[in-house]
């Protein structure tokens, strides 16, 4: 009787986790990304234009910028998107391609400018942050199509609450177009082909 | 204690609730109600697009059964609005063959409605790499990314219709179904949202827990 009980229970087990891995594999379902550049430049609106190139005030102007969104919170995916960004920032320098890092986040209800400094920093000191809020912020995120889901967010919520956000990221140009769209997780190692293989882009 | 068994049913349920709510609040799909008084290949049960590692973007609409033989009109239709109005087409009848073909009109004042008459695209306007191909229950729609003029809008929807070609127009007889049906008509978004993939940390966590 004990056996077959113990049988019973590992079938369940297995049953228990086919399912967990259907669920994981339909949430994951659809993550194929690319990386596209495109043939026609998005001219960013001037105050979204104005409001990144504050981030690296006094540096070079002819400087291109990579583009990231998320929030100091999130523990899956915003760290890897960091350190992507960084990495990239780095192969953009070893190619002597001028470009800035900027992480924007969309919940600057936490992410106040001294929790914004020490996350990028932990990142690299080559990173800026940008910090807007309301209209602001939705203006900024409709410009580059972000979305974002709060989750349990309410006034009896204000420290421990989830956002879904998209990981699409973008690299602007000086002149500030938007000149290639690619994912933030998935796709930095053909920015970092792009660095290498096409410069003509970078001297446009 | 809740027993193993009694976890299963459950987390279906969960699971279900949790997809539907992703799904309709996705712009990239449009779920269809199914309507049992249509033949199976004539009823929609979903549109969804993706970017395909070689860039393309894929309009998978999905029937709840499909036909190798039958009424020759019958279409499976894919309205565009991105500037203009685009409809591109392939015969129901598997054994049809799947040639796609490509008509286009202006935007008009009320874009809920599928206009009755096209103008088929130049041979020299057809989007290079334009194809699609038989999947289970349905069609893929394949468009090159470098169509997409991402500055812009987009919006889409699907249909089965009854539908003549003449020359290079084509005049829809019928509709039998609409992928969007019961909702106001096609959506438009900011075509870079095509590209977007969510990330979704709390729910992958939760089911992890």
């Amino acid at each position: 009787m004990k056996y077959i009980s113990k049988i019973r229970s590992r079938i369940y087990r297995q049953y228990f986790s086919a399912m967990l891995a259907i669920l994981l594999l339909a949430v994951s379902a659809g993550s194929e990304a690319a990386t596209v550049l495109l043939r026609r430049p998005i001219p960013l609106l001037p105050e979204a234009a104005t409001q990144l190139n504050q981030v690296h005030t006094g540096k070079d102007p002819r400087m291109w910028q990579l583009v990231v969104f998320g929030f100091a919170h999130c523990k899956d995916v915003c760290p890897a998107s960091l350190a992507n960004l960084s990495m990239l920032v780095k192969a953009a320098a070893a190619e002597k391609i001028r470009i800035g890092g900027i992480f924007v986040t969309i919940d600057p209800d936490r992410d106040t400018d001294a929790v914004l400094s020490q996350y990028t920093k932990a990142f690299g000191t080559d990173l800026g942050y940008l910090r807007l809020e309301g209209g602001e912020l939705e203006r900024f995120k409709a410009a580059f199509s972000v979305e974002t889901a709060f989750y349990t967010k309410n006034a009896g919520n204000m420290l421990n609450y989830q956002v879904d956000h998209s990981t699409t990221a973008f690299l602007i140009d000086p002149a500030g177009n938007i000149r290639v769209i690619f994912d933030a997780l998935t796709d930095a190692t053909d920015i970092e082909d792009l660095f290498r293989r096409n410069r003509t882009l970078f001297e446009s | 204690m809740i027993r193993p068994g009694a976890l299963l049913p459950l987390l279906m349920v969960f699971s279900l609730t949790v997809s539907a709510m992703q799904i309709d609040a996705d712009p990239r799909t449009i779920v269809s109600f199914m309507d049992k008084g249509l033949s199976p290949e004539l009823d929609i049960l979903s549109v969804a697009t993706d970017i395909s590692p070689d860039n393309h973007l894929v309009f998978q609409v999905k029937t709840r059964g499909e036909r190798a033989r039958g009424e020759a009109a019958d279409h499976l239709l894919l309205r565009i609005l991105h500037e203009k109005v685009y409809v591109l087409l392939v015969p129901i009848n598997k054994g049809d063959g799947d040639k796609v073909l490509m008509y286009e009109t202006t935007l008009q004042s009320d874009n809920t409605l599928l206009p009755d008459a096209w103008k088929a695209l130049q041979e020299n306007s057809l989007p290079a790499g334009l194809n699609a191909r038989r999947i289970v229950n349905g069609a893929e729609f394949i468009l090159p990314v470098d169509w997409i003029d991402f500055a812009k809008d987009f919006g889409f929807d699907a249909y089965t219709v009854s539908a003549q070609v003449q020359g290079d127009t084509l005049e829809i007889s019928r509709v039998h179904d609409q992928a969007g049906k019961g909702r106001g008509g096609s959506s438009m978004f900011s075509a870079i949202t095509l590209l977007n993939k969510l990330c979704t940390p709390q729910r992958l966590r939760s089911r992890r827990d």
